[in-house]
C-alpha cells in the first residue's frame, strides 16, 4: 500500500505508532488510549479516534526526542534516520 | 519555615507493610521486580489513570516538565485547565513556584535512579482555589530497553483540610479514599488501615 492509500486519521496514528513501537515507548499508547478510552484497545478505535489517541500521546512521545535532536518526519512510511535518535 | 517544611520522606517498609495503598505497592514492587525496566504491562496501564510522568530532567530547583497526567490523578482534578490542548504554558507552570521548588527534591533522587516516598501537607503553597491536603507521593523511574526514560509519579489523597490548616480529620472528601477496583486482581482483597487511620485515596 502506498501512502495515498491511507487517510489523514489514519497517518497521523501511524506516525506515532512507528515512533512508540520502534523505541519501545508502546506503553505509553496504551496509557493515552486507557485514559481517553478506558481501554487499551487500539484496533477497536474508530480512525477518528486514533487520530484523537495520536494527538494526545504525540508531545509525550516526542517530547524526550525533541530534546535529543529529533525531528518528526512528516510522512509515517519514510522511517526515522539512522542518526536520529528517539525516546 | 523552609521551602522543604511541608514535606517529609516516608520509609519504604511502609510500602512493603501494605501500609500505602494497593497503588502505590503495586507501582514500587513492579518497578522494584523489573528493576526499572517498563513494559506493556496491563496492570500499569490500569494504573495509568492516576499518574503522572515526567521527563528525567528538570531546572535545578524545579520540577520537570509533565509529558502525561492521568485523569484521575490529582494534578488533573485540581488543575484541569493545565492539561488543556490550549493551555498557554508548561503544565506544571500552573503549580505555584514554593511549591514547586519545595517538592522537587524529590524528583532529583528518582532522577538519580533511586525511589523516592514522602508525604506532603500542601497549606495554601497550591494557590486559591486548590484545598489544603495531606498526599502522600511515591516517585520510581523507569526506562525502557531502547533508554526512553520517564519519571512516574503516584500522588495520593489522604486526606483534605480547611484552609486555616488546622488538622480538621473529620472533614473529607467521600472519594478521598483509595478504591481497590483499579485491577482485578485487587477486587477481593481487604484494603490495609493506613498509618494514618484512614485509607488512602
Amino acid at each position: 500500500m502506498s501512502e495515498e492509500d491511507y487517510t489523514k486519521e489514519q497517518l497521523e496514528f501511524l506516525e506515532i505508532f512507528e515512533i512508540a513501537a520502534r523505541y519501545d515507548c508502546l506503553f505509553l499508547l496504551d496509557f493515552h488510549c486507557f485514559d481517553l478510552f478506558d481501554h487499551d484497545q487500539t484496533s477497536l478505535l474508530s480512525d477518528g479516534e486514533r487520530a484523537q489517541l495520536a494527538a494526545a500521546a504525540r508531545y509525550d512521545i516526542y517530547a524526550e526526542a525533541m530534546q535529543k535532536g529529533f525531528l518528526p518526519k512528516s510522512s509515517p512510511f519514510g522511517g526515522v534516520r539512522e542518526q536520529q535518535r528517539v525516546c | 519555615m523552609s521551602n522543604n517544611a511541608f514535606v517529609e520522606p516516608l520509609p519504604f517498609s511502609l510500602i512493603e507493610n501494605g501500609l500505602a495503598g494497593d497503588k502505590t505497592e503495586f507501582l514500587f514492587r513492579t518497578w522494584r521486580d523489573n528493576k526499572g525496566i517498563i513494559v506493556q504491562d496491563s496492570r500499569m496501564t490500569r494504573l495509568s489513570p492516576y499518574l503522572l510522568m515526567t521527563l528525567p530532567s528538570a531546572d535545578p530547583g524545579d520540577v520537570p516538565p509533565l509529558t502525561f497526567a492521568g485523569k484521575h490523578s490529582t494534578f488533573r482534578r485540581f488543575f484541569p485547565q493545565a492539561m488543556e490542548p490550549e493551555a498557554p504554558r508548561p503544565p506544571t507552570s500552573f503549580l505555584p513556584s514554593v511549591y514547586r521548588k519545595g517538592v522537587a527534591d524529590g524528583y532529583r533522587i528518582a532522577m538519580e535512579g533511586e525511589p523516592w516516598f514522602d508525604i506532603q501537607r500542601t497549606g495554601d503553597r497550591l494557590g486559591e482555589g486548590v484545598p489544603d491536603m495531606t498526599l502522600q507521593r511515591l516517585l520510581v523511574k523507569f526506562r525502557t530497553s531502547a533508554g526512553f526514560t520517564r519519571i512516574f509519579c503516584l500522588m495520593t489523597l489522604l486526606e483534605v483540610h480547611s484552609r486555616s490548616y488546622r488538622s480538621d480529620r473529620t472533614r473529607r472528601l467521600p472519594n478521598s479514599q483509595q478504591k481497590s477496583d483499579w485491577h482485578p486482581a485487587y477486587q477481593a482483597r481487604v484494603q490495609p488501615s493506613s498509618m494514618h487511620g484512614n485509607e488512602p485515596g
